[in-house]
């Protein structure tokens, strides 16, 4: 496996965080599984992602950034951009 | 105001200590934690964060959706429909979210939990669980929301505007901040109703009518308003959830002078919710009578408001092969 850790990102803490507010195991949650289309979430769950990952990485995520949000890959991506911002 | 009929053909029920419809008629009990287990009730994703009381609302629709077998689901869906009862349903989760606002600020708000705030939300949720598209009303006041639920679903029912209705009360207990007395209401109650016209009445029919009597004037006018309410042929039971307000005192005092009836009272307190009228049909419907037997329950509000519900309950004895009756999994 390629180095998980970014900017202070570490994607498998990611991994565990989607997980659980997925109510998913953490081998379904893939790097490229896509949110909406292979693991059935909803814009509501989304935001319910949005808010548990602010808050874990005292980030904001504005609203127009949510429906970006499509896969592991993705808000690791976001993630780490917005933490190594700050 | 007189409502159609209804058949009555499924019954769901989610309450402390009970563990089923055949117990709705038991004494309230305490709600111990544990007492309801959303990972045995609703055991798939997405309701985790939801309030307890809309998972109690969620888990009793299960049981009765699933107890009238698969006629709801073979409804069409625009015309599947949902009356739900409410009153102190969401007041503890809106101080908590008062608190969240106040001490972390609004942005901190669970996305999942927020929509709360609005008390159709409830029916909104239990709409998407069950892909209903033909209407949803939620029906808020003090004790009497659950049979004027009924009432609505006779309406529409009557209209040709639904053809399979799920009619439910949910309740959550006050905050210890709000609440006045030792206990408050909890769980849910769940009837799917359907037209009396081609369909399979399994648990009965139920009519519905309501009325008000002025609290300032109650003692002089319950005669007046009762009677009309109860009518010239009052059914061999009637259970009536009174308070001790002045309307429920003179409503007490006229059904004292009624004869030929058995009258059970169930107490009602001062912070009532709206669960036990409808629980009470519940159970009255859940029982097993060897001929058609007449019912009614009677819910009045220190406000004012009465409402009335004649059950005619379908005879089912003990022992006879009826899915129905099977006990199911419950919380």
């Amino acid at each position: 496996m390629a180095d998980h850790r970014t900017a202070g990102v570490d994607l498998e803490d990611l991994r565990a965080l989607l997980a659980e507010e997925l109510e998913l195991p953490v081998e379904e949650v893939t790097d490229e599984a896509h949110l909406k289309d292979d693991l059935d979430v909803d814009s509501l769950t989304a935001m319910e992602v949005a808010v548990q990952i602010e808050k874990k990485y005292r980030i904001k995520i504005d609203e127009a950034e949510i429906p970006n949000l499509t896969s592991l890959t993705a808000i690791h991506r976001l993630v780490t951009a917005k933490v190594g911002a700050t | 105001m007189t409502t159609g009929e209804l058949a009555v053909v499924g019954l769901g029920l989610v309450a402390p200590g009970v563990r089923g419809p055949e117990g709705a008629l038991d004494p309230a009990r305490e709600a111990v934690p544990g007492w309801f287990r959303p990972e045995v009730a609703l055991p798939s994703r997405g309701y985790r964060r939801l309030p307890d009381a809309c998972k109690y609302l969620l888990a009793a629709s299960r049981l009765a959706v699933g107890d009238a077998g698969d006629r709801f689901a073979k409804t069409e869906r625009n015309l599947r429909a949902a009356a739900v009862a409410v009153n102190n349903t969401g007041a503890a989760l809106l101080e908590e979210l008062d608190h969240i606002i106040m001490r972390d600020g609004a942005e901190e708000m669970s996305p999942s939990s927020s929509p709360f705030i609005a008390m159709s939300s409830f029916a909104s949720r239990l709409s998407m669980e069950h892909d209903i598209t033909g209407f949803n009303l939620t029906v808020n006041s003090p004790v009497t929301a659950g049979l004027e639920a009924l009432g609505t679903a006779a309406r529409a029912v009557a209209a040709g505007r639904a053809r399979a209705v799920l009619v439910c009360a949910v309740e959550e207990a006050l905050s210890p901040a709000q609440a006045t007395g030792p206990r408050s209401e909890v769980g849910a109650a769940v009837l799917q109703c359907e037209p009396v016209a081609g369909g399979d009445a399994g648990y009965g029919t139920c009519r519905t009518r309501g009325a008000f009597l002025d609290p300032a004037a109650a003692a002089r006018d319950v005669a007046a308003v009762l009677g009309p309410l109860a009518g010239a042929d009052p059914p061999g039971r009637i259970d009536a959830v009174l308070d001790d307000s002045a309307v429920g005192t003179a409503v007490a005092r006229w059904l004292d002078g009624l004869s030929g009836c058995d009258v059970v009272l169930v107490p009602s307190p001062a912070q009532a919710g709206c669960l036990v009228p409808l629980r009470r049909a519940l159970g009255l419907f859940a029982q097993e009578h060897p001929a058609p037997t007449r019912r009614a329950v009677l819910a009045a509000s220190a406000q004012g408001t009465l409402a009335w519900a004649d059950l005619t309950v379908t005879p089912r004895r003990a022992g006879e092969p009826d899915a129905r009756t099977e006990p199911k999994a419950r919380a």
